[in-house]
C-alpha cells in the first residue's frame, strides 16, 4: 500500500480500499492481490496573494504551474439586469471584446495574437467575465489591456451597433437546443424574478439599444469596488501586481455597497412541460431551491450532490445510466448565484419513450435519500470523489481561478472560515438524509419536461398523476 | 493611450527598445523538458513514465491501437460501442466496480473512440495508483461480458448517438460528414458512429473477438503522468501488467487515401438546423513531414484566432460568416492520429446564398499562401500561436493534454521523447515551407466543399 503523506496535512479520509470487494469475482489463483488505497493528500500549492487597491478593486494573484503563460480574468459584478432591461449585460459584455476608445478591429487582435492570447468576454448570472490568457512576458500588457478596456470601452454607435447585433443572433443554432432550454425554463419557473437572470420577454428591444443606453448602464454597473482582478500562473508577481495598480488603481471608485441582485424569492413548486416538436429526445430538469454558500449546510449538500447524481457512481447515474440504459449523460450540480441564492438540480435527456419512467426514478432516489441515511461506506466513498475531484479541478490555471472566485463569494457571503476538506470529512450520514430530506424534498422539487410531447403522450397521464401524488406526499426531513 | 502602449510593446509594430525587450523575453521562454522514462515490457506493452512533483494527482492512460478506422463493413460504430463495453467488467472487477472503485478512490475517469485509437484514462490522487495499475491489467487481461451487458451499452451508445447526432443542430459537423464527402478509401469514409440497426446487430462473439485481437499488450501504450515515484511504478506495472501475454500480431486494414485529383463537393440537409454551415476541407502531408509542421503553422496563420487571414476576411471584413473554426483532426490535435487526417476550414453563416463567395474567400487566403512567401513577420506571429498553443495543449485537462500526447507519440512513433522537440520544430519552419506546403496540399483539385443547409429555406436567401 502507499500512502501520500504530506506535512501539516490538512485532512484524512479513511480507506476504502476494502469497501468495494469485487462483486461476484473471486480472486483468480495465482493473481496479484488487489491493492488497497491509503489516505488522499491534497498537495499544498503556492497560497495566494490577496489585496484590496484604494478604489475598491480586488486584486488576487497566484503562481501557479510549469507552463510559461498567465490566465488573467476581470471579473465585473454588474448586478441583476432591471425589469424591462433585455440582455443589456450581453451587449455590454460584447462591446469589451471590441477594445478601448483608440485600439480596436486588426489592431486589438493582432496585438493580443502577438501575446499568444484571445480574448474572451463572456456573461454570468449578474457579471461578466473578461479572460486573457497571454504567454508569460506579456503578463503585464495583458494587465493594462484589460485595464484599458474596462476603464474606456467603445461606446460608441457603431460598436453598439456590432454588439446589440452579436447579442440578438446568439439565440439557439437549431430548434433542439433542449437542455438549454429546459435549465433556462426551470430557472425561471423556480426564480421568475431574476435571480438567476431573466428571460428576454422581448427579444427585438435588443436591436433598439442605442450607445446612450449602454454608457447609460455601463456607468451605472461598472464600478470599482465591484471589480475583481484574478492573475493565475508563471509570470512576475511584483511587475503584474504594479501594472494592476496602475491600469486599475487610478480608476474612480464610483458606487460602491451591494450590486443590484435579482429578487431571490422562489416560486411555489411548478411543473412545467414545453413542447419542442421534432425532437427526439426529451430533456428533464429536476430540482429545488437550496442555501448557498454561507450557510453550513452548503458542504452537507456537495456531499449530498454528489451522491444522488453528481459522479459516475451516483445513485441516479447508476439507476437510470448504468441499470435501464435510459440516458447517456445524466448529471446534478449545486448552482449558485453571486448574491448568494443557490439551486440543485438533476438534469439528464433520455429516449422520449422513458420520459416519465426515468422522471420517476429521479424522484424515487430523491425520495430514498431524504428518507434513509446512506450507508456508511458510501458516504465515505462520495466523500472520497469530491475531495479528488476538487484536487483534479484544481490542477488547472483555469480550475484554480475559479475556486479562487467561488472562495471570494463565498466569503462575501459571510461562509465561515475553516478547511473546507476538514469540512467536508466531517459530513455524517445523518446529515446527508436530513438535507436531501429538508431542501430536495420530492414534494417541493420543480420539474421540467423539455420535448416533442406527442412522442409521449402515453406517458403523459402517469406523469401529471406522479406529479401531483408528490405535492401531496409527506415532509420527509427537517432543516 | 493604449494604442501607443501596445505599439511599442509588440513586435508587429516594435520599434523601441520596450518592444524589443519584450520580444526577445517572449522568446527565451519555453516549456521545461518533460523528463521521460520510456520502455517495453518483454509482452510488448509500451511504457512512458512523465513524473512531476509539483502536483499530488496523477495520470493514468492506456491507449489501443485501434480505432474508428478498424472497423470493418457491417461494423460501422463497432469501435465506440466496445469502448463502453470495457467498463462492464473484467476477470476481478464486476460491472460497473472499475468506476467505483476510480470514483471512490477520488479519480475522474473517461474514454474515447478516435481514428486510430481508443483511450482509457482516470486522473487520481497519488494514493490510487498502485490500484488504478491493478485494475486497468484487470481488463487488459481479460473482459468478461454477456448478454445483459451488451444490450445495456447498446442502449446507452444509441442514446449518446440519439443525443449527439440525430438530435442536434449541426450534430456530427464536422468530424463524421465530412470524412465521408473528402475521403474513397472505405476505412476513413464509413460513418464511424454507426446507426442504431446496425449497433442492434453486434454479437458477444464479434466482442471477444475484437478484444483478443486488439485488446493486447503488443498493441497498447501505458502512460504514467504526474506525482508518482518512477521505482515503485516500474514494479507495480510489471506485476501487474508483465504477466499477461502478448497477442497476435495484428496488421491494420490499409487506410491508404489515394492522391485527390479534383474538387469534391456534397451536401446535407439539417431537419434540425436554422442556419448553415460549410466546410472546406484538405488532406494532410504525412505526419512528422517538414510539409506537417508547415501545416501546422498555416493552420495558425490563416485560421486560429480572430486575427488570422480567413476569420479576419470572412467575418470582420466582409461580414459573410458568423463564425470560422477548424483545423486538423477534430478528435484531437495535429499529434493524436495515424495515416491520412483532413485540414478543415469549418463556417457558420446565415445566408445559404453566400457559400459562393465564402468559398472564394477562403480560397483567396489560401492562394496568397501559394503565390509568395509569408513575411518574416507574419511567420514569427504564426509561430508564437503555435507555441502558445501546443502549451495549452499540454496542460490540458488537468494533465491529460501531455498524456495523450505521450500516448501518440509511443503508439504511433514509438518515440514519446518527441514532445520535447515541437517547440524547435515549429520554430524550424520557413517561409519557404509554407508556400511549398500549401501547393503541394491545399490546391483547389484537392480540397472538399461541404454543405449542411435548412430544411427550410428563409425568405430572401436561395435553396
Amino acid at each position: 500500500m502507499m500512502v501520500a503523506r504530506a506535512a501539516g496535512a490538512a485532512f484524512v479520509v479513511a480507506s476504502v480500499g476494502l469497501l468495494w470487494p469485487a462483486v461476484g469475482r473471486g480472486q483468480k489463483t495465482g493473481a496479484p492481490p488487489r491493492p488497497t488505497v491509503g489516505t488522499l493528500v491534497p498537495s499544498s500549492g503556492p497560497a495566494p496573494t490577496r489585496t484590496q487597491l484604494a478604489n475598491g478593486v480586488r486584486v488576487t494573484t497566484l503562481a501557479n504551474g510549469h507552463a510559461p503563460k498567465a490566465l488573467i480574468q476581470v471579473v465585473i459584478e454588474t448586478g441583476a439586469e432591471d425589469a424591462d432591461e433585455c440582455r443589456l449585460t450581453r451587449v455590454l459584455a460584447d462591446v469589451f471584446r471590441h477594445g478601448d476608445a483608440t485600439l480596436t478591429g486588426a489592431g486589438l487582435t493582432d496585438s493580443i495574437a502577438h501575446m499568444g492570447g484571445a480574448l474572451g468576454a463572456s456573461t454570468r448570472p449578474e457579471g461578466i467575465d473578461l479572460t486573457l490568457e497571454v504567454l508569460s512576458p506579456y503578463a503585464v500588457p495583458a494587465v493594462e489591456l484589460l485595464g484599458h478596456i474596462v476603464r474606456d470601452p467603445r461606446l460608441d454607435s457603431a460598436t453598439t451597433s456590432l454588439a446589440t447585433h452579436a447579442a440578438t443572433d446568439r439565440g439557439p443554432r437549431g430548434r433542439t437546443d433542449i437542455s438549454a432550454a429546459a435549465v433556462e425554463a426551470f430557472q425561471t419557473a423556480l426564480f421568475p424574478h431574476g435571480a438567476f437572470g431573466r428571460p428576454c420577454t422581448a427579444p427585438g428591444r435588443v436591436a433598439q439599444y442605442t450607445a446612450a443606453d449602454v454608457r447609460t448602464f455601463y456607468r451605472a454597473r461598472v464600478t470599482a469596488p465591484h471589480t475583481k482582478v484574478y492573475v493565475v500562473g508563471r509570470f512576475d508577481r511584483t511587475a503584474v501586481e504594479r501594472a494592476v495598480a496602475r491600469a486599475f488603481g487610478t480608476w474612480p471608485r464610483g458606487a460602491g455597497g451591494d450590486t443590484q441582485s435579482g429578487s431571490a424569492s422562489a416560486a411555489a413548486p411548478a411543473l412545467a412541460i414545453v413542447h419542442q416538436p421534432g425532437a427526439k429526445q426529451v430533456a428533464l430538469v429536476v430540482g429545488a431551491r437550496v442555501p448557498g454558500p454561507a450557510d453550513t449546510d452548503f458542504v452537507r449538500l456537495r456531499i449530498a450532490d454528489a451522491m444522488l447524481g453528481g459522479s459516475l457512481v451516483s445513485r441516479i447515474t447508476v439507476n437510470i445510466r448504468e441499470a435501464k440504459g435510459y440516458a447517456y449523460g445524466p448529471t446534478s450540480r449545486i448552482v449558485v448565484a453571486p448574491s448568494g441564492v443557490a439551486f440543485w438540480a438533476e438534469i439528464t435527456n433520455v429516449a422520449a419513450s422513458v420520459g416519465w419512467p426515468a422522471l420517476r426514478e429521479i424522484i424515487k432516489e430523491i425520495q430514498r435519500l431524504g428518507s434513509e441515511s446512506p450507508p456508511d461506506s458510501e458516504l465515505t466513498g462520495t466523500q472520497r470523489f469530491v475531495i479528488g475531484r476538487t484536487m483534479v479541478e484544481r490542477a488547472t490555471r483555469a480550475g484554480r481561478l475559479e475556486a479562487l472566485e467561488a472562495e471570494d463569494v463565498a466569503t462575501s457571503r459571510g461562509a465561515g472560515t475553516g478547511d473546507e476538506m476538514q469540512r467536508m470529512q466531517a459530513v455524517t450520514a445523518a446529515d446527508i438524509r436530513r438535507v436531501v430530506g429538508g431542501y430536495i424534498n420530492p414534494r417541493d422539487l420543480t420539474i421540467v419536461v423539455v420535448g416533442d410531447t406527442t412522442l409521449m403522450a402515453d406517458q403523459m397521464g402517469d406523469l401529471r398523476r406522479g406529479v401531483e401524488a408528490l405535492r401531496a406526499g409527506p415532509t420527509t426531513g427537517t432543516h | 493611450m493604449l494604442a501607443l502602449l501596445l505599439a511599442v510593446l509588440l513586435p508587429v509594430t516594435a520599434v523601441g527598445a520596450a518592444g524589443q525587450r519584450a520580444t526577445s523575453a517572449a522568446a527565451a521562454v519555453h516549456y521545461p523538458a518533460i523528463p521521460i522514462e520510456y520502455s517495453h515490457l518483454a509482452n510488448g506493452l509500451k511504457v512512458v513514465l512523465a513524473p512531476d512533483t509539483s502536483t499530488g494527482i496523477v495520470v493514468v492512460a492506456v491507449y489501443y491501437n485501434v480505432g474508428h478506422r478498424m472497423e470493418g463493413p457491417g461494423q460501422e460504430g463497432f469501435a465506440h460501442l466496445f469502448e463502453h463495453l470495457m467498463f462492464e467488467g473484467s476477470t476481478h472487477l464486476g460491472p460497473g466496480e472499475l468506476i467505483h472503485l476510480i470514483s471512490t478512490n477520488g479519480g475522474t475517469l473517461n474514454g474515447n473512440t478516435r481514428f486510430d485509437f481508443t483511450d482509457y484514462w482516470e486522473i487520481v490522487p497519488s494514493a490510487a495508483l498502485q490500484l488504478m495499475l491493478w485494475a486497468e491489467a484487470d481488463r487488459m487481461g481479460g473482459l468478461v461480458i454477456d448478454d445483459s451487458a451488451l444490450h445495456r451499452q447498446k442502449e446507452i451508445v444509441k442514446s449518446e448517438v440519439r443525443l449527439s447526432y440525430l438530435n442536434r443542430a449541426d450534430g456530427g459537423f464536422p468530424w463524421l460528414d465530412v470524412p465521408q464527402v473528402a475521403n474513397r478509401n472505405w476505412q476513413n469514409a464509413h460513418n464511424f458512429r454507426g446507426l442504431p440497426a446496425q449497433l442492434d446487430s453486434a454479437t458477444l462473439d464479434e466482442v471477444r473477438r475484437f478484444h483478443q485481437t486488439y485488446y493486447v499488450p503488443n498493441n497498447a501504450v501505458l502512460v504514467l503522468s504526474g506525482n508518482f515515484r518512477p521505482s515503485d511504478a516500474r514494479q507495480w506495472i510489471q506485476t501487474y501488467f508483465g504477466r499477461i501475454p502478448r497477442g497476435a500480431r495484428v496488421g491494420p486494414p490499409d487506410a491508404t487515401e489515394p492522391r485527390q485529383t479534383a474538387e469534391r463537393r456534397g451536401e446535407r440537409v439539417d431537419s434540425l438546423a436554422t442556419h448553415p454551415v460549410l466546410a472546406v476541407a484538405y488532406h494532410m502531408p504525412p505526419r512528422n513531414s517538414r510539409a506537417f509542421y508547415a501545416m501546422a503553422v498555416i493552420d495558425q496563420l490563416v485560421l486560429q484566432g480572430e486575427d488570422s487571414w480567413i476569420p479576419r476576411a470572412l467575418v470582420r471584413d466582409a461580414s459573410l460568416a458568423t463564425s470560422v473554426y477548424g483545423g486538423a483532426n477534430p478528435l484531437g490535435n495535429i499529434f493524436t492520429y495515424q495515416g491520412s487526417m483532413l485540414w478543415m476550414v469549418c463556417v457558420s453563416f446565415d445566408q445559404l446564398d453566400r457559400q459562393a463567395a465564402i468559398v472564394d474567400s477562403i480560397e483567396a487566403s489560401i492562394d496568397r499562401l501559394r503565390r509568395q512567401p509569408v513575411s518574416r513577420e507574419a511567420l514569427r506571429l504564426a509561430q508564437q500561436k503555435a507555441r502558445s498553443s501546443f502549451y495549452d495543449m499540454l496542460d490540458d485537462g488537468s494533465g491529460f493534454g501531455r498524456a495523450d500526447l505521450l500516448a501518440s507519440l509511443a503508439l504511433f512513433d514509438d518515440r514519446p521523447t518527441e514532445i520535447n522537440g515541437v517547440e524547435a520544430a515549429f520554430a524550424a519552419v520557413t517561409p519557404t515551407d509554407i508556400m511549398a506546403a500549401a501547393r503541394d496540399y491545399l490546391g483547389t483539385t484537392q480540397r472538399a466543399v461541404y454543405v449542411r443547409r435548412p430544411a427550410t429555406v428563409t425568405a430572401g436567401t436561395a435553396p
